[in-house]
């Protein structure tokens, strides 16, 4: 039971996911029905599943906010900000009771019943409709106890078909009904095909324009239960005929042919068996001596004709999209499991491949590179399994940027771009927190009050855009606003007076906004609950750095700015070159590497000497990596020089020897070696050696303020 | 637009704005007039902006009546969303021949 517990939760969280998105949506086109339909049917999902594995709090709950929006769905009552407002709290409180596994001990009391106690003051003005409440208790913990248990309807969970007959009083106009509204609610509900009975429609003069002469046969397919099919002519059933049947029902027997055309028409009373038994000896088609003998009329025989095509359409949908789109769900731990057991495997084929170069057997050889070949395919598979698109988290923020305009009183509207672009799931659950500070700060400080826009000549609705595109093995995550954009004097100013810099600095303007990370340093005059405590964008940036990724800002006064974060893919396992510095190996990322060189030890003397190499006759900033991190030069004629691209700078590192690229498994250095921010990690080679992976970007900022001496070892002795 | 009733020439029939039970009298008239005779007709629903099922009624019977004399008609209703959708909502697509 607690598995199908756990898969309710798991559905239960994506549902209010989906119900969040619909609700931000609604509320920039609040006419919008399909919307509300969403918004209803994540609703009705949460409460029938809810109650069907014994969550009856969130089941009871659901059901209340579910009446309302039936009352929306009906268009009695208007979509406003209030509504969404109280949707998207009950939404919340739905998804604290699910954290809490249904209990509601740990939830501040009378959260629940404020929130149904609003809904209810939003129906109640001027409405009949509050007497659709049923009439409930709500206990202080704001556990709703419903009198009608039967009112809460389930889904089956299994496709059905419905043939819907719908004989509408010819009076049907006049009581103010339009059909064609019950038609789209039933659309809404899945895939529909309506068949409009026309026969009865009398000659253009002789019709009497008010009335309804047509009627309908529906053939719904849709996982919804009957009583909610039923709910859609819930106002209209009493004056009308109407009646509903399953009429197939989708249980995985995908062999099994639809019913004939003959024997719909007798499951519809249209005609009788033994009429049909007797046309069944000739030799025409069923439909042709139906119509030829008169015992069906055409519409008859068209409607039933259509029935048989929809749900054998409907069928084969299912088939191919079972085949097309089969996916199971599987625990993140049992894949992170996966992925260090790859990891584990990519170290020991590592080892293998050496083994085999060393014992010079032509045989083992070759099954050692299928076997590296094999690897490094189990690999890219695993980690693709990972990889996440980017949207599950760029999705999340619609809500952060919608709840803290209203706060502050802006008009925001977010936009995305790229949400395709995929990310290992690990890398995007550390980005979100640093997100979150970003767009916070977009808004509490970048986006103007609507009167100071609109005194700009700005429009009155800002924007703030999160944009994600590939970069190589990286990806660049963009947070970009049109707000008042940095105003480089004033940071200057504002750094001078918390002691960050000197009064006499002369800082170029990308240093200038780069001060925004310094600990400590905050533009905000006043302290908000969004804002200006001057923690945050340093956080921001030491996560990212975490991550192995850089962020830099860049911006226009008056126009917005941007801050953009650039992210390895994956944080398990890269490709890197492994080089010899001394007597350690090291493994520089492949994703920065252009090229290797050489050269001769009067040009290497010559590079050291001015930090600059001479490379295709021109110019390029030079770092001996052994004097950065042993202390030592380079000996020997000829010296290694590794060029790579940092920061959209070109720029050469030497080393004592190249021994070739390797998959790494990344290994932490452990708390320790924090401070060595020059390395990022560690992995274990073939033979058992530990090579450290060296972090290119990290080393060519510190090399600035390189004096002679070895970082690495310092802190070592430290 | 609230509602207009074109025949710019002999059959030719523009409809355009709202075709609602509102107007249905009205539509009623103006098409038992200018279908007297029997002949080919085109109607053109490209600028209508809403059309409910007591106006499709109404075109269903225009088309019935001009198909009986034994000549064509044609629907054009193409790029109009609004229609189009109306017309396949309520099953009266292919019976309106667009």
């Amino acid at each position: 039971m607690d598995q199908f517990r756990q898969s309710f939760k798991d559905e239960a969280y994506e549902l209010l996911g989906e119900l969040e998105n619909a609700l931000l949506e609604l509320e920039n086109n609040p006419q919008d029905l399909k919307l509300v339909g969403r918004v209803f049917r994540a609703m009705h999902t949460i409460k029938g599943s809810g109650s069907m594995f014994g969550f009856d709090a969130i089941a009871e709950f659901t059901h209340e906010v579910e009446t309302v929006l039936e009352i929306v769905r009906q268009g009695k009552l208007a979509v406003s900000s209030e509504l969404i407002s109280l949707v998207l709290l009950s939404r919340d409180y739905i998804l604290t009771m699910l954290d809490a596994d249904g209990s509601l001990e740990e939830i501040p009391k009378g959260w629940g019943v404020n929130i149904i106690t609003n809904l209810r003051n939003l129906v109640a003005p001027g409405s009949d409709d509050s007497t659709h409440f049923s009439t409930t208790d709500l206990d202080s913990h704001g556990e709703i106890e419903v009198e009608d248990q039967k009112s809460i309807k389930q889904m089956s969970g299994i496709v059905k078909t419905y043939r819907i007959v719908f004989r509408p009083s010819p009076e049907i106009f006049r009581s103010g009904c339009n059909p064609l509204h019950l038609f789209e609610e039933l659309d809404e509900l899945g895939e529909s095909t309506v068949i409009a009975r026309s026969e009865g429609i009398p000659s253009l003069d002789e019709m009497d324009v008010e009335s309804c002469y047509t009627s309908w046969d529906i053939i719904l397919t849709t996982d919804q239960d009957e009583s909610c099919v039923r709910d859609v002519f819930l106002f209209v059933e009493e004056e009308n005929n109407l009646s509903i049947d399953v009429v197939h029902k989708d249980i995985g027997e995908e062999n099994v042919e639809y019913k004939r055309l003959g024997e719909i028409l007798v499951d519809k009373g249209d005609i009788s068996k033994s009429e049909l038994q007797q046309l069944i000896n000739e030799t025409k088609m069923i439909g042709e001596k139906l119509v030829a003998t008169g015992v069906a009329d055409q519409a008859q025989v068209d409607s039933a004709l259509v029935e048989q095509q929809h749900v054998r359409k409907q069928k084969q949908a299912r088939i191919s999209g079972n085949q097309s789109k089969a996916s199971i769900r599987v625990d993140a731990e049992k894949l992170d499991r996966l992925v260090d057991l790859v990891g584990e495997l990519v170290t020991i084929q590592a080892r293998f491949s050496q083994k085999a170069k060393q014992e010079e057997d032509a045989e083992f050889n070759v099954i050692a590179e299928t076997v590296e070949a094999l690897t490094t395919e189990l690999r890219d598979a695993t980690m693709s399994i990972r990889m996440l698109p980017i949207a599950t988290t760029f999705t999340n923020f619609g809500r952060l940027v919608r709840d803290l305009s209203k706060e502050l009183g802006k008009k925001i509207i977010l936009t995305t771009e790229g949400e395709e672009t995929e990310l290992d799931k690990t890398v995007i659950e550390r980005l979100n927190d640093p997100l979150v500070h970003l767009i916070r700060n977009s808004i509490d400080h970048g986006i103007e009050s609507p009167e100071i826009r609109n005194a700009a000549g700005k429009p009155e609705m800002g924007t703030v855009k999160l944009s994600a595109s590939y970069s190589g093995a990286e990806v660049l995550i963009a947070i970009t606003d049109d707000g008042a954009g940095l105003n480089s004097e004033k940071i200057t100013a504002k750094a001078v007076e918390n002691g960050i810099i000197g009064p006499d600095a002369e800082l170029a303007e990308k240093d200038i906004f780069a001060l925004l990370f310094a600990p400590g340093f905050s533009m905000a005059k006043t302290v908000t609950d969004v804002s200006g405590r001057g923690v945050g964008m340093d956080v921001v940036k030491k996560s990212i750095e975490a991550l192995g990724g850089s962020v830099e800002v860049s911006s226009e006064l008056t126009k917005g700015t941007t801050f953009t974060l650039k992210i390895p893919l994956t944080l398990a396992i890269i490709d890197g070159l492994l080089v010899k510095i001394g007597q350690g190996f090291y493994v520089i990322p492949v994703s920065v590497i252009n090229e290797c060189v050489e050269l001769t030890r009067e040009e290497a003397d010559k590079a050291f000497a001015a930090n600059m190499m001479s490379f295709r006759g021109e110019p390029l900033p030079y770092l001996s990596l052994k004097a950065f991190l042993d202390g030592d030069r380079q000996t020997g004629d000829v010296e290694k020089v590794v060029v790579m691209d940092i920061l959209d700078t070109q720029i050469g590192m030497s080393v004592d020897h190249v021994a070739g690229q390797i998959q790494a498994v990344i290994k932490s250095l452990g708390t320790i070696y924090s401070e060595v921010t020059e390395i990022s990690g560690a992995t274990i080679l073939g033979d058992g050696t530990v090579a450290l992976i060296i972090d290119p970007v990290k080393i060519s900022q510190l090399a600035a303020n390189y004096n002679g001496k070895s970082p690495l070892s310092l802190a070592t002795k430290n | 637009m609230d509602f207009v009733m074109e025949s710019e020439d002999k059959g030719t029939l523009t409809l355009k704005g709202e075709l609602t039970i509102a107007r249905a009298k009205k539509i009623q008239e103006f098409l038992v007039t200018t279908l007297q005779q029997p002949m080919d007709l085109v109607i053109r629903l490209s600028e209508v902006t809403n059309l409910d099922i007591a106006c499709i009624q109404i075109l269903f019977s225009v088309i019935e009546k001009v198909v009986s004399t034994g000549h064509q008609v044609f629907v054009e209703a193409e790029k109009n969303d609004v229609v189009l959708r109306n017309l396949e909502l309520a099953g009266f697509r292919k019976k309106l021949r667009c």
